[in-house]
């Protein structure tokens, strides 16, 4: 496996990760909503009112 | 040996620090006009938008160490170290937010807290934790901070040139910030932080293209740095003689005393220790409310990823670049580990069109992460002294002291704090600031993590449990420190005049932080303490234990 340059899984890994949890802080800001505890989403019930 | 050659042209660096001096005076009056009482001084006007948060939770978070202490220790270690970056964004930005970062808000707001020691003392009901959480701040923080401080000028005064006006460059740094952070309390520290942290974005940004172009784009880069370790493991001089290393794109081999350096140490050490610092944490009592919190993590995470993230690939892509212009590789930079950064970036850059700029541009992202990093410390360490510790002695006889001094208490205890600073930077010995950094992060997540988690998360916190883990964090954590790990036990060599050894222990363990013990020991305590409380509580509600009032029992 070579992903632009690199092949350790570690290192891609690592890599995907920091990635992933901007993506996740990104979602996670964009869909709270008010003073709620977490996002719309991950309520039970899927966010459906 | 590789030179630091060149040096900062005068005009372009002298044009973009007026401009950045002119500015933070602006915000130090804009934060002077705006504080008003102690309240201000210490949390604002707790209306503080999500931008600003972020960007000066990023911005104190990520001192110079990072950039050019961490980038460096990339430049030898490799590319492993991505996983401290990530680390920093799950720990000590999402987890941070998400977990504790709204309890925090919510619980200070509800406790009428403004400092991190008034929250623990108020959730536990405690002076003593009070007291105890106001210590570690009044005597570790100043230590940090003076490593801080000490790191940013040596990179300054050698960056420049200017070697020789050393005295001159730390006595203004520090003047600069202490003055902005005493008469601007959180207001300016925090608009400060925003536009330094804007800045380092921009330079640090630049660097990372300009290293990728220069070495030919991303997938060639990462390759020839590959293909670099199949050369250089012929010839020893080129790189890190540590046990396990295999190359700077690979991770170091598992258990290895190489491995235990990055993970441990570099990675877990520094890692879970941004959880509980208390200059971080009162950037969530600031916040308007929950949603602020949230949609901070946006900008934040950009931030924080970019500046690591750059920082960690750099640092050993300076390998490559050093290897095919110099024949040899980053660990053979004058001066050491801390200035592979800066030899990079005085090289690459001269000889380009506008390169002095970019250099310029380089030497203000550097300047504002030191002040950045600073002037929350400074803050944090005026308000421990200024509100917890007069509110304590002030209320000797009573439970615990809500108030603390006026803002002219809090702004002379903050310039006191500054004179204790540079008196430490000149007690201190030279190449600490790494170990500075790790040492306060591991000696307050030690103590303080599964105190700071009980307390925000369990209904009844028990003082007594927060105690013995606190204490139990401590000692494990100097014992550790002192007499097993050999990175630390140099600093301050105890082991060696009581036993004549470095360390007590050899075969690899001698490369496990201090943290990787204390931490457990720290949950282990208070675990024991919380499961006693348990028992004792059942057997006290048993109808067997309460006496019969009718004098069966």
């Amino acid at each position: 496996m070579d992903i632009l340059g690199l092949s350790d899984p570690y290192i891609i890994a690592a890599y995907a990760g920091c990635f992933l949890t901007v993506a996740l802080c990104v979602a996670w800001a964009l869909l709270s909503g008010g003073d709620g505890e977490r996002p719309r989403l991950f309520k039970r019930g899927g966010g459906k009112r | 040996m590789i030179q630091l050659e060149g040096g900062v042209a005068a005009a372009p660096f002298a044009a973009m620090m007026a401009a950045f001096v002119a500015a933070t005076v602006l915000l130090g009056i804009y934060g002077y006009r705006h504080t008003r009482d102690s309240q201000g001084f210490l949390l604002g006007r707790e209306k503080t938008n999500s931008a600003v948060i972020a960007l000066s939770y990023g911005a104190t978070f990520l001192s110079a160490s990072a950039i050019i202490g961490f980038g460096g220790q990339a430049a030898i270690h490799g590319m492993g170290l991505m996983w401290l970056c990530f680390l920093n964004l799950f720990l000590g930005l999402f987890v941070a937010f998400v977990v504790f970062g709204k309890r925090v808000r919510r619980m200070g707001r509800s406790l009428g807290a403004s400092t991190f020691s008034e929250l623990l003392g108020g959730i536990y009901g405690s002076r003593a934790i009070r007291a105890f959480a106001a210590a570690i701040i009044l005597i570790m923080m100043p230590i940090y901070c003076a490593a801080v401080l000490k790191g940013g000028v040596n990179s300054i005064a050698v960056i420049t040139g200017a070697g020789e006006y050393y005295n001159v460059i730390l006595i203004v740094l520090a003047v600069l910030v202490g003055m902005y952070v005493a008469y601007g309390g959180i207001i300016a520290v925090m608009y400060n932080d925003a536009l330094q942290a804007g800045i380092m974005l921009a330079g640090m940004a630049v660097i990372l293209a300009v290293t990728y172009y220069t070495l030919g784009g991303v997938h060639a880069a990462n390759s020839g740095l590959s293909d670099l370790w199949g050369t250089a493991i012929s010839d020893p001089s080129l790189y890190t003689r540590s046990p396990g290393f295999n190359g700077w794109t690979s991770m170091a081999g598992f258990g290895t005393p190489e491995w235990l350096t990055l993970v441990t140490t570099f990675t877990l050490g520094v890692g879970i220790g941004a959880l509980t610092q208390p200059q971080l944490v009162v950037r969530f009592m600031s916040a308007r409310d929950d949603r602020t919190i949230n949609k901070s993590l946006m900008i934040g995470s950009v931030f924080i990823f970019v500046i690591v993230g750059a920082a960690y690939t750099i640092g050993p892509l300076t390998n490559l670049y050093f290897f095919e212009r110099y024949g040899e590789t980053a660990i053979n930079v004058q001066l050491g580990t801390d200035f592979i950064i800066p030899a990079f970036i005085l090289d690459v850059f001269s000889g380009v069109r506008f390169g002095d700029v970019f250099v310029s541009l380089f030497l203000l992202a550097l300047t504002c992460a030191a002040i950045s990093t600073l002037s929350a410390l400074m803050h944090t360490i005026g308000s421990a002294g200024g509100h917890d510790m007069l509110a304590l002695w002030r209320g000797r006889g009573g439970l615990a002291g809500r108030e603390g001094g006026s803002v002219r208490v809090n702004r002379a205890c903050t310039a006191m704090a500054m004179v204790l600073v540079v008196v430490y930077c000149y007690l201190m010995p030279s190449d600490i600031i790494a170990k500075a950094t790790s040492l306060f992060m591991g000696v307050t997540a030690a103590t303080l993590l599964p105190m700071f988690a009980h307390g925000l998360y369990s209904k009844r916190p028990d003082r007594r449990a927060a105690m013995a883990s606190a204490a139990a964090g401590a000692a494990s954590y100097l014992f550790w420190a002192l007499f097993v790990n050999a990175g630390s036990s140099v600093f301050l060599p105890v082991c060696r005049w009581i036993t004549g050894r470095q360390v007590l222990f050899s075969g690899g363990i001698e490369c496990v932080d201090a943290l990787m013990v204390a931490l457990p020991v720290s949950a282990a305590a208070m675990a024991a303490l919380l499961l006693l409380s348990r028992a004792r509580r059942a057997r006290e509600a048993s109808p067997e234990a309460s006496p019969d009032p009718r004098g069966g029992r």
